[in-house]
């Protein structure tokens, strides 16, 4: 019984930062019409940025991650403006293949500088006991600190004028113009957060899992998925299909070999796509 | 000068290797309603896209309240006051009326005036008050264009552009709208009209522009045109 408990409680708490990641994805693909396909190696990198300032100065991910947030905009912003900015009116292909050589290059210099070994955040914080099982507090802040940022992210997007233009560069970028938006500024700015999303997913992430430079890609596909399950271009989709998916991924293992888990991660996005293309919370 | 809001010299510009306007001159004049006519193909909305900063312009100049804004971005020239109704309505479809509404006072010097400009379009289309919180993109084409004129009057225009307003409109909602523009002249707002429906349009209008061909053909007063032969003949169908 306790494993269960155990299990289902996980799998909200992870899910709901799978779920932050997916939002960055999705937040991405709803304004630019680019699939993002270095998403997973700046989830690495948000897992990197957290251990080393944990190694070296000794801050909790927990406090850097506000840090990892904002270098995490900044660098989403310089990398649109190389990457991107060229090529945003071009054929989907073109931003495809940008995404991707921008992933290459982060992951070849990850790999020289920081090896492919395995390294871990021992934040040390302990268990708390829920209904008889023992829960990490990590796993506890994950989730609070994915719902905050979900919830921020809400905040800004439908309160601030900044935030609904980028909303409105979303649903009609020459409109948008008309109306005095910097379409190009809200263009790098909407890639800067949705960089941002993928390494406070990924410096939360760190703090529970091991983890190398390669590991984002794991998470980037899940990502896919979840977009995929939620229906994409709906940030609340993304959250819901982030909880399913941490859920199932918890709650499976308690029956069936870790190994057979991305099978039917897959499957269910297979699924999916065959029963309602547009998600579960996603419209036509 | 200083009641000429726009001035259009010698314009030319395309797509890629077609040229679509060969030297194009017209003026809009403050507090004037000025009109430009033409069938499908004469480039009318090449021009707007080039005035409004959406196509570059290859040869020519633009002028805006005396400066000249050939090679500014669009949102710079929204920023000036030169605000367009695009054809299509154009509306943000998953926002509320109201969200619709504040993107169009979107500028600084917009947002300084939003609550008067809010009260002012308001008055001017009383049904959309308890439209407010409805998305955009679920309401009946006549109330969209009454949101995409609202949302350009949010802009404290200083020239409002309004291209082809009463496309794809019932007759009747076709008269809600120049009745619209008649009220929004006679308030001294500065327009810049494109349409196709040539009568109303000239019955309204302070001056108005002949396009073919990428070229103004002619010029003159509402009335003039009127009784021209040559626009009677191409356009009015008598």
């Amino acid at each position: 019984m306790e494993a269960w408990i155990s299990a289902v409680l996980s799998g909200i708490l992870l899910g709901l930062a799978y779920g932050l990641a997916a939002i960055g994805l999705n937040l991405i693909w709803g304004v630019m019409n680019v699939i993002n396909l270095s998403h997973g190696a700046f989830i690495a990198l948000g897992m990197f940025a957290s251990y080393f300032i944990f190694k070296f100065a000794g801050i909790s991910p927990f406090i850097s991650v506000f840090l990892v947030l904002a270098v995490g905009v900044v660098l989403g912003m310089i990398a649109y403006f190389l990457a991107l900015h060229r090529v945003i009116l071009a054929p989907e292909l073109s931003t495809l293949l940008a995404t991707y050589s921008l992933s290459l290059i982060i992951i070849g210099l990850g790999t020289f500088f920081f090896t492919t070994n395995p390294r871990a955040i021992d934040v040390g914080l302990g268990s708390v006991k829920v209904f008889g099982a023992y829960i990490p507090k990590e796993k506890i802040l994950v989730g609070i600190y994915s719902l905050i940022f979900t919830l921020l992210l809400y905040l800004f997007l439908y309160k601030t004028w900044t935030g609904k233009a980028i909303r409105a560069v979303s649903m009609n970028i020459t409109a948008a113009k008309f109306m005095g938006v910097n379409t190009t500024f809200i263009l790098s700015l909407a890639f800067g957060i949705g960089i941002a999303l993928a390494m406070v997913a990924g410096a939360l992430i760190a703090s529970v899992f091991p983890f190398t430079i390669l590991t984002g890609g794991v998470y980037e596909l899940k990502s896919f998925v979840i977009c995929v399950l939620g229906g994409l271009g709906s940030p609340l989709g993304a959250l819901v299909g982030g909880l399913i998916m941490g859920l199932l991924e918890n709650v499976l293992t308690l029956k069936i070999q870790v190994g057979y888990v991305p099978f039917l991660e897959f499957l269910i996005l297979v699924i999916i796509l065959l029963v309602k293309p547009t998600g579960i919370m996603g419209k036509e | 000068m200083s009641d000429v809001v726009l001035k259009v010299e010698d314009l030319e510009t395309g797509y890629g290797e077609v040229q679509i306007l060969w030297g194009v001159s017209l003026e809009a004049k403050k507090g004037k309603l000025t009109t430009i006519i033409g069938s499908n193909g004469s480039g009318k909305t090449t021009l707007l896209r080039a005035i409004t900063g959406v196509v570059p312009v290859w040869k020519g100049r633009v002028l805006f309240k005396g400066e000249d804004i050939t090679h500014l971005p669009a949102h710079r020239r929204a920023d000036m006051g030169l605000v367009m109704v695009p054809e299509g309505r154009m509306l943000f479809p998953e926002m509320t009326v109201y969200e619709n509404l504040e993107m169009g006072a979107y500028t600084k010097r917009a947002r300084a005036k939003l609550k008067e400009s809010l009260d002012f379009v308001l008055n001017l289309f009383p049904r959309l008050k308890e439209r407010l919180n409805q998305k955009a993109g679920t309401m009946s084409g006549g109330e969209q264009q009454m949101v995409a004129l609202g949302r350009g009057l949010m802009a404290c225009p200083e020239l409002l552009i309004l291209d082809e307003p009463s496309l794809g409109l019932a007759p009747k909602l076709v008269l809600d709208v120049f009745s619209v523009i008649k009220k929004l002249k006679d308030e001294g707002i500065t327009m810049l009209l494109v349409e196709q429906n040539v009568h109303i349009s000239l019955m309204i209008t302070d001056w108005a522009y002949v396009m073919a061909e990428g070229r103004i053909v002619m010029e003159g007063s509402g009335e003039e045109l009127e009784k021209s032969e040559e626009v009677k003949k191409a356009y009015l169908g008598v």
